[in-house]
Order: C-alpha cells, then sequence, then structure tokens
C-alpha cells in the first residue's frame, strides 16, 4: 500500500479520498493469505480470497537418492540355535556386522515350556488313587509334559490300555490337579505358603462333578433343534426391542397419563341445559373459532340452510368461494368477497322420507327432558277431562301409554279428544232430555189446571 | 533384496520379528495322489509341480533296468510301451522306489542339485501308518542326505495356509476327501476321517455317465485335426494311427482321458446348492433350479470336436460326494456304506471334545483343488449350518484357486520359514542317533 500512497503523494493528490479508500484497504490486506510458491502473483490474484480448490502441486524434479555410504552386505552364516540340544547348525542370511558379532539366537526365546511337576517315589506314596496306577500317571504326566497341558490333545492321544478304563477329559484333569494340589500341600504345608503359592493352590482345586455337569450342558446347547435355534433368536430380539423401547414407552405412558386428566370444569353448565343455551353456546364457540374455516363453513351453512335460500344459488356459491379459494381471491369482486363463504346445501326430505328418518319439526319446544308421556297434551278441560279419564277407565285404557311413541301419542290424543266429544255430546242431550222433561211436566200441569 | 531398497534402506537390517521369519533356505515338499509339489519355504507357490502319474519303460533303462519319465513334458509324449504309474495308493506311499525318484526329480530339475544344504519339510496325510513315516525319514536321510528333516501334517499346514492353528480342515483331494480337525496346531487323531470321493472318484463318476449315456470319450493325443460340428452331431475328425506294436499302453490311454475328464470337471460339472440331496430325476425344482443357475445347460466339447449340452447331468455326477447312495459308479465305491462329505463331518464333529466344537466349526477351511468344483463351498456351507443349528458356523475358502491347490504346500513353506520353527527339525545327528523312530517322537 506504501507504493499506492507513494503514487498519490507522487501526483500530489489528497483529500477526503484518502482517508476512506486507505482503511478499508488496510484492512483488506490483513486478511489476503499469503501466497503459495508454486503459483504466480496474476493467478493467485485471480483466486480472490478464497483458498485454491485443488492442491498445487509444485513441479520439481525427483531427489536424488541419498546413498548413505556403502551398501551393507548380508552374509549367509551359520547360527546355532540354543532351543536344541543337539547343536544343529543352520544357515540363513544376516546383514554383514563389523566386527563379527555372535548374538544369541533371536527366537530362542520363543522356546518355553510349561512346568510341569515331577515327584519323588516317597512323594507318590501320599498322591495314591485307587483308581490310577502309577504307571498310567507317569504316563499322564509324561504327556503332559508333552503337549504342554493341553488336555483335549492329551485326551485325544491317551492311549494307555493297560488300564482298561476310558478316561475323558475331566478324569485326566482331575487326576493331574489333585496330583498337582497334593504334591504342593506335601512340599509347603499350607500355612507356610505365600499368598501367590496360596492363590496358585486354591486355583487347582478341580472340581469334577462341576466340570462335567458343565459339559453335558454345553453338549445340550450343541445340540439344539433349528426351531430351539430360532425361538431363541427370536425372543432374544424381542428382548432387545422391549429392554430397547421401555424407556420410551414410559415416556408415552406418561404423556398419555397427563392427557387422560380432565382439565377441572369452570362454573355450572345450568346455562347451557336448554337449546336456547346450547344456541347461545355454540355462537361463542363459532365465534371464538373464526379462523378455523372449516367450522366456520359448517357454521355458515347451517346458518344459511335456516335462511330458506333455495337450492339455484348454492352451486353458484360454491364455484365462486372454489375460484377465489386458492388464488386468494385476486379475480373476485368485492361483492363476491362479502358474500358469506361455502354453503353446505341441506336436502330437502320429502313426507315418506321425513316418516322413514323419523324426522318432525316443532313449532315450539319447553326446554328440558322429559318422557314422552307427559308430552300427552289433553285438549279437553276442566270437568270433562276427569270424565274423559274416568270413561277411558271404564273402557279399560291405561291413562299412561305402554309405548308412547309420536303416532300412538298423536292418536291417545285423538282418542281422549273423541271421548271428551262424546261426553259433551251426552252432557248436552241429557240437558235437553232434563228441559224436555221439565217442559213437558209443566205442559202437564198446565193442561191440568186449564 | 533390491526390491526392498525404496522401503527398506540398505543400511538397516529388516525386524524378523515383525513376521517371525527366519529363513534358512529348506525345501518344502507336498506329495499328493495327483500333483507333487516342491519349492523353497517362504515363497508362496512351489516353484516345482510335477504329476505323481510316472511313466515307466522297462528294461529300456542303464543295465536294462526301468526308465522313468517324470514331469508334464515325459510323462504325457507318446512312446510305445509306457505304463503310466502312480506310486501313491489313498493317499500314501505304496511304491517306495517309485516315490524316491519322484520326490527327487521333482526337487533337483528346478530347485538345487545339492539337497544335503537343504533341510526338507514333507507333509503327510493324517492317516500315515508310522512304518510309512519312518520309511520316509530314512529316504529323507540316506537317499537324499538332508541335514534336517521334519514331517508336518497336511492337514494342520492347510490350516496355517489359512492363518489357522485351530479349527476343520476339509480336503478334498485326488483320492480322497479328508477331514481333519485340528487345534493349537496339532491334529485331533479321534476326529480324522475320509472318504474315497475325491477327484478321482468324480473323474469315475464322469466315466460312469458318459458309458450310460452312450458319449464317446477321446483324448488330446488321439485326435490330428478337427472340425466344427454342430451339438450332438458325430465327431468329423482325423484321428492319430499308430503302426502295430507301437500303440500307446492302455493305461497311458486313460491317463491322457483322464486330462479331458478334468477339463469336463473344471468346466461342465457344477454342484447341487443343497441343502439335502439333489432332487430326483424328472423334478421340476431341479429343472428349474438348473433353469435359473445356468439357463440353457454348458456345452462342452471335446477333443474330437464331438459336443454336446449338459443339463441336470452336471449336478448328478457331483451328487456322490455329498449324498453316496445317488453315486453312477457303485458297487465300487460301496454307496451305502461310504461315508458322504456331511456324513464325514458329522463324524469328525462327534469325537471332539464339546467345548472345542464351537471354535472348530467357526474356523472350516475348505482346500484341495477338488474343491473348486463351482458350488462346492456354498453347497458345504448350507450342509453345515444346516446339521449344527445351533453354533455360528464360518466357512473359509481361499478365493484364488493356486492357494486352493497348494494350501498344504504353502502352509508347510510358512512353517519351515518360521523362526520359532527352527527347534523342531529333526537333524541328521539325532536320526543317527535314534534311527528312523525319532520321527514319532518329534513329528507329532
Amino acid at each position: 500500500m506504501s507504493g499506492f500512497q507513494d503514487v498519490r503523494d507522487v501526483m500530489e493528490l489528497s483529500g477526503p479520498s484518502d482517508a476512506t479508500t486507505r482503511v478499508p484497504a488496510a484492512k483488506k490486506q490483513k486478511t489476503v493469505e499469503r501466497r503459495p510458491d508454486g503459483i504466480t502473483r496474476e493467478l493467485f490474484a485471480l483466486l480472490g480470497e478464497n483458498p485454491p480448490p485443488v492442491a498445487i502441486v509444485e513441479s520439481k524434479f525427483k531427489e536424488k537418492p541419498r546413498w548413505m555410504g556403502k551398501v551393507n552386505p548380508w552374509v549367509w552364516k551359520p547360527f546355532n540355535n540354543p532351543a536344541r540340544s543337539d547343536g544343529f547348525v543352520l544357515h540363513h542370511w544376516e546383514r554383514k556386522t563389523e566386527p563379527p558379532q555372535d548374538l544369541e539366537y533371536q527366537f530362542a526365546k520363543f522356546n518355553v515350556k510349561v512346568d510341569v511337576p515331577i515327584y519323588t517315589d516317597g512323594e507318590y506314596e501320599v498322591l495314591k488313587d485307587p483308581d490310577w496306577t502309577r504307571e498310567e500317571t507317569d504316563y499322564l504326566f509324561d504327556l503332559c509334559r508333552e503337549y504342554d497341558l493341553r488336555f483335549v490333545i492329551i485326551w485325544d492321544r491317551y492311549e494307555f490300555p493297560a488300564s482298561g478304563k476310558a478316561r475323558s477329559v475331566e478324569d485326566i484333569k482331575a487326576r493331574y490337579y489333585s496330583v498337582c494340589r497334593s504334591l504342593m500341600e506335601l512340599r509347603t504345608p499350607l500355612n507356610q505358603m505365600t499368598p501367590e503359592e496360596t492363590q496358585i493352590f486354591n486355583r487347582l482345586n478341580f472340581d469334577k462333578e462341576r466340570e462335567t455337569a458343565r459339559k453335558n450342558m454345553a453338549e445340550v446347547l450343541f445340540a439344539r433343534t433349528p426351531e430351539q435355534v430360532k425361538e431363541e433368536e427370536m425372543l432374544l430380539v424381542e428382548l432387545t426391542r422391549i429392554t430397547k423401547n421401555q424407556a420410551r414407552n414410559l415416556e408415552e405412558r406418561k404423556e398419555l397419563f397427563g392427557r387422560l386428566e380432565v382439565p377441572a370444569s369452570q362454573g355450572s353448565i345450568s346455562p347451557y341445559t336448554g337449546s336456547q343455551g346450547l344456541a347461545h353456546l355454540r355462537e361463542m364457540m363459532v365465534n371464538s373459532n373464526d379462523k378455523n374455516k372449516k367450522r366456520k363453513s359448517i357454521a355458515m351453512a347451517s346458518n344459511n340452510a335456516n335462511n330458506s335460500d333455495g337450492p339455484q344459488q348454492s352451486p353458484a356459491v360454491a364455484t365462486s368461494a372454489e375460484r377465489s379459494g386458492p388464488g386468494g381471491g385476486s379475480g373476485g369482486g368485492p361483492s363476491q368477497k362479502d358474500t358469506p363463504q361455502p354453503k353446505k346445501q341441506v336436502r330437502k326430505l320429502t313426507e315418506e322420507e321425513e316418516l322413514e328418518f323419523g324426522v318432525t319439526y316443532h313449532d315450539k319446544l319447553t326446554p328440558g327432558v322429559k318422557f314422552r308421556s307427559a308430552m300427552v297434551s289433553s285438549t279437553v278441560k276442566g270437568g270433562t277431562a276427569q270424565k274423559v279419564q274416568a270413561a277411558l277407565a271404564q273402557l279399560e285404557i291405561s291413562p299412561r301409554l305402554a309405548m308412547p311413541t309420536a303416532r300412538t301419542v298423536q292418536r291417545f290424543e285423538q282418542l281422549q279428544a273423541s271421548v271428551g266429544v262424546l261426553l259433551d255430546a251426552r252432557k248436552a242431550n241429557d240437558k235437553i232430555d232434563n228441559e224436555h222433561r221439565i217442559l213437558k211436566a209443566q205442559i202437564e200441569a198446565a193442561k191440568e189446571e186449564s | 533384496m533390491s526390491g526392498l531398497q525404496p522401503v527398506l534402506p540398505s543400511n538397516q537390517a529388516p525386524s524378523t520379528f515383525e513376521y517371525g521369519g527366519d529363513e534358512i533356505s529348506a525345501i518344502v515338499l507336498d506329495p499328493g495322489t495327483a500333483w507333487t509339489r516342491a519349492g523353497f519355504a517362504g515363497e508362496d507357490t512351489p516353484k516345482s509341480v510335477v504329476p505323481t502319474d510316472y511313466g515307466v519303460l522297462e528294461e529300456a533303462g542303464e543295465n536294462g533296468g526301468k526308465k522313468y519319465f517324470i514331469g508334464d513334458n515325459d510323462v504325457h509324449s507318446i512312446r510305445p510301451g509306457m505304463e503310466i504309474k502312480n506310486p501313491m495308493s489313498d493317499g500314501i506311499v505304496a511304491d517306495w522306489e517309485a516315490a524316491t525318484i519322484l520326490w527327487r526329480e521333482a526337487i533337483t530339475p528346478r530347485l538345487t542339485k545339492a539337497l544335503s544344504e537343504h533341510p526338507l519339510l514333507m507333509t503327510e496325510p493324517s492317516w500315515n501308518p508310522p512304518k510309512n513315516r519312518e520309511k520316509t525319514i530314512e529316504i529323507a536321510f540316506e537317499d537324499f542326505d538332508v541335514p534336517a528333516f521334519y514331517l508336518a501334517k497336511a492337514g494342520v499346514c492347510a490350516g496355517f495356509a489359512s492363518g489357522k492353528s485351530t479349527g476343520l480342515v476339509i480336503d478334498v483331494g485326488a483320492s480322497n476327501i479328508s477331514v481333519t480337525p485340528i487345534h493349537d496346531g496339532l491334529v485331533l487323531r479321534k476326529g480324522c476321517v475320509r472318504s474315497p470321493l475325491g477327484g478321482d472318484f468324480l473323474s469315475n463318476q464322469i466315466r460312469a455317465y458318459f458309458e450310460s449315456a452312450n458319449i464317446p470319450l477321446s483324448a488330446h493325443y488321439q485326435v490330428l485335426s478337427k472340425t466344427a460340428v454342430e451339438v450332438g452331431k458325430p465327431a468329423e475328425a482325423t484321428y492319430r494311427t499308430f503302426p502295430p506294436g507301437e500303440e500307446p499302453t492302455e493305461s497311458y490311454k486313460r491317463f491322457q482321458e483322464e486330462r479331458v475328464l478334468t477339463e469336463f470337471k473344471e468346466c461342465t460339472a457344477q454342484v447341487w446348492v443343497g441343502p439335502g440331496p439333489l432332487p430326483t430325476n424328472n423334478n421340476p425344482p431341479l429343472e428349474a433350479a438348473h433353469a435359473i443357475l445356468s439357463p440353457g445347460g454348458r456345452t462342452f466339447e471335446f477333443p474330437d470336436g464331438y459336443n454336446l449340452v449338459f443339463n441336470s447331468e452336471r449336478f448328478r455326477i457331483t451328487e456322490g460326494i455329498f449324498h453316496p447312495p445317488s453315486m453312477l459308479t457303485a458297487p465300487n465305491p460301496d454307496p451305502h456304506t461310504t461315508p458322504g462329505l456331511n456324513q464325514l463331518i458329522a463324524n469328525a464333529m462327534k469325537d471332539i471334545d464339546v467345548e472345542l466344537r464351537q471354535m472348530i466349526l467357526n474356523n472350516i477351511v475348505i482346500t484341495g483343488a477338488g474343491s473348486l468344483l463351482y458350488g462346492f463351498t456354498d453347497r458345504v456351507n448350507a450342509e453345515i449350518a444346516a446339521a449344527f443349528p445351533a453354533p455360528r458356523v464360518r466357512v473359509m475358502a481361499a478365493g484364488n484357486s493356486v492357494e486352493r491347490r497348494y494350501a498344504g504346500w504353502l502352509g508347510g513353506s510358512i512353517l519351515a520359514s518360521l523362526g520359532a520353527f527352527h527347534q523342531l527339525w529333526v537333524s541328521k545327528k539325532e536320526y543317527e542317533e535314534h534311527g528312523p523312530n525319532i520321527v514319532e517322537k518329534r513329528c507329532k
């Protein structure tokens, strides 16, 4: 930037542009990374602030091999293996060293032997076992030494016909460990053993019965049928699934219980028991859910059903609503916007259908729940009502209907009315009869007088 | 050594412990019934592979003795009166004189003339009797004058070649299929079983099938020239004629036919997928299966140009290995007493400690050239999985056919180049001290 400043100085340029241009330029300079060696300045300038997207490999000649002096020769050298007892000499290639040095054969250290105890004749007196002869025990220990205590191999190679017994792996192990244990105890009494020795001593305890039982169980496990294996696998899968989902299930259950807890009711419901109250409640809910379009539309539909709009209008309204719905109503005029949204068409039922579905219309219903039998409204009034009751009782018709359906109630009312009419007619008849009789008597009396 | 320079500077010795190897330039010899393999220990393939079958001419050698023809070139050339013989029988040496000559011939022309400078490691089958083992060590020290000798079990070596010291080695050789359980590099003798259902049996199966179907079998040497013919049409070839008295012997003819049968095994025979035996003839599943496996069958052209399309027969000829009752060569071997491969594996597992079974079934190694039959390993896998549902079964078979064929040799090569192994060699001094019986003590 100093170059830029120099130019400005040379040109004797100064002014407010100086400060404004310089400050951001200096900032930019700080963020620019150092240009890698293998790239020209012009190309780097084109790359801008971001590092190049590909690695730039400098084209260089391969480095000259660095010869570190003379090549070390190999020599075909005899070596003695200390692991061998016969001093047999083999040859192998070795690096030549100056001066020639004879190192111990490096693989000799892998020649390790298992320490199998050796017992004397005197010690064997203690180790006696009725099942094993001295010869067989010796044979066993030789095998143990030969096969480094690989008991499976020892059992595989075990051939001692003199004993006449088939020895199992457990028999062999039990004998070996019991001999080792007794021998150890014999040489160092139990109370004089070091902790390590005690540990070894305890480890030599071989429980033959348990081992045999374990092996029998292993045998059973090995001889499972495919079905058993499949079932076991299935159970295992199920178990893992259950344990995996346990936490989630608990969570879900908790949430469910939380939902099941009913919120405490606020206030009495008595204002909403009547049909008017219910209507009011519905209004409230509709208003509160103004944003819920679906509910609103239902409400509108029911409103429209009440207005006997006629079926011709509703399809037109529906199409306009469809048109304005997804397009945001941009095409529709203001009048269309103001018209209520989709109307649900209410089907007019024919009389047969009304009868079939039991739809009835009532002018006025008293609020509250009641028995239909109580709906029987007697048209007969006053004293005749009781006479009607008496007449019905005389006819053995119960004043309370057994099955008060709408139609039976209607017929019952008709019956009552008819009975009332009849009773009225009889009353009128009686009255006229009486008057007739009185008048007749008066006429008789007048005749007698005259 | 120069090849190693970029990774290993010349002034720095490689760390032998990285691979435990210490090459002492030992020779490994793996005598089989079909092939005798020899090479230097530490290499990955045998340098010298010769057919175990050799040609012999009576009264043609020096002093009127036998003249032997050994090696691919000699044994396949036509010589009147040359008999083709095999020194092995049931996988073990029967003719010691011929075997000695053969082994020497396998080593000397291509490896070294100076046998006395290289320790020799040989492999043997697990059923090799002690007498044969003693004879082998005798030949090694007396005839070959090797400085040290070791006799390793072929099964163990095959396991080593797959990196397994414990497992079940299924070796499909020419004379036998052997199943050898090994543990810690030692053969479990009680579980060693074998069955004469190897490659030779398969050849006989194919031969029997050709005879029953009246398919003429020709050998390459018989044909001078041939012309292409339609499928199933008689061959149009000119055959080589021999002046009377100069015809090749019957054993030579058979030996040459055997090569054609081997080719048939390699490119046409196939093993039924299993598990369970191959469905019997005219069974829809079989037809459906082979329609899927090889639509239209496979064509095989005989040396004289005669060619045929083979369908379900391809499965039928191999089925005897797994299911002896369906073999075509009855009564030899007896289909009812010869155990099939499934039975062999079951027998082997029966005599193994139950605690080892799991581990052994988890390390099944399939080797031998016979196991290269198409679909063989899949079938073995299916059969074992069906027979032992409880433990996890894992079958390993080298994908590389060279490794599969020479697994026994390769394992021997690994063994003889290990630094820790060199204490096990039976040295000449020890042999002279203890006699041939030392092999029983040392080579377990």
